[in-house]
């Protein structure tokens, strides 16, 4: 194991040599595409050269408490990482790390209205599967050892330079520094197309000198692992106002992945002040609505009674009201009524309120983290010879885990517009090559970026027309079955 | 409006100034040209070749300038004679990947410009020859290919005339001519020196525009004056041919007619597709018959 490592940081490139594409960054977007470009078919004779900061991973001890760095890879994402190869996700699952989630419920933690929704509407078997980070990367590396992409570990692209416009058709140039034993080596490499993977500060975005425009939220993200009282597979989701706390199941299920965004102060006191117990406990009345986290409308759960009455009610009067606007209409308008099965589909009982699991520490050797967080998006992801990925192109809220989902969304994405210049012959660097990547980049995370930015800034209003308004709205949703769905549909990844 | 008889033979000069033209180019010209040049020096249009010079420093500008709608075009049309020599010579060619689709082939681009056309070509397993009129277009393609190491020994530019080539005898697998047959004063003579330079079961690929109201209200009023999405003065619409002309050209030239296809431009996307509208842009994919049929009818 040793040697086969340390053979794969000696990368014997030397100065001047041509790479196809060179990925700087060794993150999951930048391996997954290193992947993807061996396996299809259009693109897998490109010698592609991945220049990571980073050692090689590790892979995590099979009976070592999850990580909490963790996220809930859509369907979508799955089958992304399926095209990086046919072993990569039966690697990730081997030692039952990983817990699949079939149901998702997000309540408003002010005024009481929720949404839920499972993947058997839509005939699915999960919503997607929480994972940890480093499993997907310890998987993909050893898929990248296997197809043979050149990975150089320990390095930096130090400078990398994108043709002039009066020279056009020449190549880019990189400058990698490698780290060897405490010494400094350092080789330029020309390449068809330099791809950014390496992560929201980019050192190649900012020397191509492409500008990002976004916003901080004056908020942190705290993480961390408990232990729930029973094995559950939902995701479960409160909105408070101070930010959302989020409970994802992880490994057998009787583990769970805590993100908990939060004011900067309140980040800092649950990230490193309190204990693993307190921790525990703080997370067990958020969700449950217990003590400093109880609504201030309402004393707990038990006594939302006016709403759970009224979601019922429009659980009644749902399907008739269906029926006699459309028989209404279809008199007004002098056509006979079509009767159809979306009827039915309609009106399916809105899904009850449940409650999450009852929640316990999870032990002393679980870490706990806090990031902070932002939106932000890079004002063109393409230059001649150079596109932006992942968190160097975009950073998103991350409510559901979606900065990794649409970092390998970017992976398939990028490696579908190559595939497609190779078909018809244009050089895979060129801004013609590009431009589809950067259409469909753009037109997949733009409203998802939008969707998380809104839903954060709804759910912060505290007043309480606006939480009442919210929750019937929310109430509104769940009582609705082509909603549902099409919410579930997006949170699968689209898929 | 400059109006010309569709095939009114002029005379013109031969290459040699055109090198001199070439090399006192003047960059602060403002952008004059869309499509390429032609290549046969019988029946090439100074005006024409002149005016496509002048911009030859541009041909590789993909987002902005005079030939930045020849790129978004250029994918499409790649696609279309791809496709269609796959079909056409599949014996050969059917076990080839994708990004090798012409392996084994030999093509020629007539009239090639800067090489937008002819490099797609050369990096999908095609031997190409490519040639231009314009000693400036040629020089630009060169320079340009050279940058790409990826492309040695697939591509040879030259400047010569296609009868100049027909005249030695060669013969290639398939002749391009795209978005070229508007802008030279004898298509008729342009168009059986291409007949020419098909081997016997090769093919002929045209593209051009049609002769239509619709086609002068969006390549001339539209994409001219308009929008300035090409500059003022590249399109002739006297010179722009009708499909049943095309085939007429084809067929006079030993080629039959066996594919025609629209190419429509999607503004919002700035992209191009195959359609089956040709009111505007087509292109024809034209058959060489096997035994070489003599049809003199000059």
């Amino acid at each position: 194991m040793l040697s086969s490592i340390s053979r794969r940081f000696a990368s014997t490139a030397t100065s001047g040599e041509i790479r196809d594409v060179v990925i700087v960054g060794g993150g999951v977007a930048g391996a997954a595409l290193a992947c993807a470009l061996r396996r299809n078919e259009a693109t897998s004779d490109l010698q592609v050269m991945l220049v990571d900061a980073n050692d090689s991973i590790k892979r995590p001890l099979k009976d070592a408490k999850p990580d909490a760095r963790c996220v809930a890879l859509t369907p979508r994402s799955r089958s992304v990482l399926d095209a990086c190869g046919p072993r990569v996700w039966a690697r990730i699952t081997e030692n039952g790390r990983v817990r699949a989630f079939d149901s998702m419920q997000a309540w408003d933690g002010v005024g009481g209205g929720h949404v839920s929704y499972a993947a058997s509407e839509l005939g699915a078997e999960a919503l997607g599967h929480v994972v940890e980070n480093s499993l997907i990367l310890e998987a993909l590396e050893r898929e990248m050892e296997t197809l043979g992409v050149e990975r150089v570990g320990k390095a930096s692209a130090s400078e990398t330079r994108a043709p002039r416009e009066s020279e056009a058709g020449a190549l880019a140039e990189a400058k990698i520094s490698v780290d060897e034993d405490g010494k400094t080596r350092e080789f330029d490499v020309r390449a068809r197309l330099i791809v950014a993977a390496d992560g929201p500060k980019s050192a190649v975005r900012k020397s191509a000198g492409i500008k990002i425009a976004g916003w901080g939220y004056g908020q942190r993200a705290v993480v961390g692992t408990v232990r729930t009282d029973r094995a559950h597979s939902t995701a479960w989701q409160r909105f408070l106002p101070t930010g959302p706390i989020a409970l994802l199941p992880i490994g057998d299920g009787t583990y769970s992945n805590v993100v908990w965004t939060t004011t900067p102060s309140e980040a800092k006191r649950l990230a490193e002040d309190v204990s693993d117990e307190e921790f525990a406990q703080e997370v067990h009345d958020a969700l449950q609505g217990l003590g400093a986290y109880k609504s201030p409308f309402q004393e707990n759960f038990d006594r939302f009674a006016t709403l759970r009455f009224f979601e019922d009610a429009v659980n009644q009067a749902y399907k008739p009201l269906v029926r006699v606007t459309r028989e209404t209409v279809s008199r007004a308008v002098g056509v006979p009524v079509i009767e159809s099965a979306e009827e039915d589909t309609c009106a399916e009982f809105a899904p009850r309120f449940r409650y999450p699991p009852f929640v316990s520490p999870a032990g002393t050797d679980t870490k706990r983290g806090s990031f902070p967080l932002s939106t932000h998006h890079a004002l063109s992801l393409t230059k001649p010879r150079l596109a932006l990925i992942g968190d160097a192109a975009h950073v998103v809220h991350p409510l559901g885990g979606q900065g990794l989902n649409l970092g390998l969304r970017d992976a398939e994405l990028l490696v579908n517009a190559i595939a497609r210049a190779r078909e018809l012959g244009q050089d895979i660097g060129s801004a013609s090559a590009l431009a589809p990547y950067a259409r469909a980049s753009v037109a997949a995370n733009v409203p998802m970026m939008a969707a998380l930015d809104g839903l954060q800034k709804l759910f912060s209003a505290e007043t309480y027309p606006v939480t009442f308004a919210r929750s019937l709205g929310l109430a509104a949703v769940n009582a609705t079955a082509p909603v549902r769905r099409k919410i579930a549909w997006y949170a699968m990844g689209g898929a | 409006m400059r109006r010309r008889a569709l095939d009114a033979a002029r005379a013109s000069p031969r290459g040699g100034r055109t090198a001199e033209r070439a090399s006192s180019r003047s960059s602060a010209t403002p952008a004059r040209a869309r499509a390429r040049s032609s290549a046969s020096a019988g029946q090439v249009d100074p005006n024409e070749r002149a005016k496509f010079e002048r911009d030859a420093a541009l041909w590789w500008n993909e987002t902005r300038g005079p030939f930045a709608a020849l790129h978004a075009m250029n994918p499409t049309r790649v696609a279309f004679v791809r496709d269609a020599m796959r079909e056409q010579f599949k014996e050969t060619l059917g076990t080839n990947a994708m990004r090798d689709a012409l392996r084994g082939t030999r093509v020629l681009d007539v009239g090639c410009g800067g090489g937008i056309f002819a490099e797609s070509l050369a990096r999908l397993g095609a031997d190409v020859t490519a040639i231009d009129a314009g000693l400036a277009n040629i020089e630009i393609a060169r320079a340009h290919a050279a940058r790409d190491p990826g492309l040695d020994g697939r591509l040879r530019y030259e400047h010569v005339a296609a009868e100049a080539l027909g005249d030695r005898g060669e013969t290639f697998d398939a002749v391009t001519s795209l978005e070229v047959i508007e802008h030279v004063s004898d298509p008729m003579g342009f168009a059986k020196s291409l007949g020419k330079l098909v081997r016997p079961g090769g093919a002929l690929f045209l593209s051009t525009i049609n002769r239509t109201a619709r086609s002068f209200a969006f390549a001339i009023v539209g994409a001219e004056r308009a929008l300035g999405l090409v500059p003022p003065g590249t399109h002739s619409f006297s010179k722009f041919l009708t499909p049943g002309e095309v085939a007429l050209l084809a067929s006079r030239s030993g080629c039959e007619m066996r594919e025609l296809a629209g190419m429509v431009y999607d503004p919002i996307r700035n992209t191009w597709a195959l359609s089956t509208d040709v009111q505007i842009n087509f292109i024809a994919h034209c058959v060489k018959a096997k035994e070489s049929t003599k049809k003199s009818k000059d």
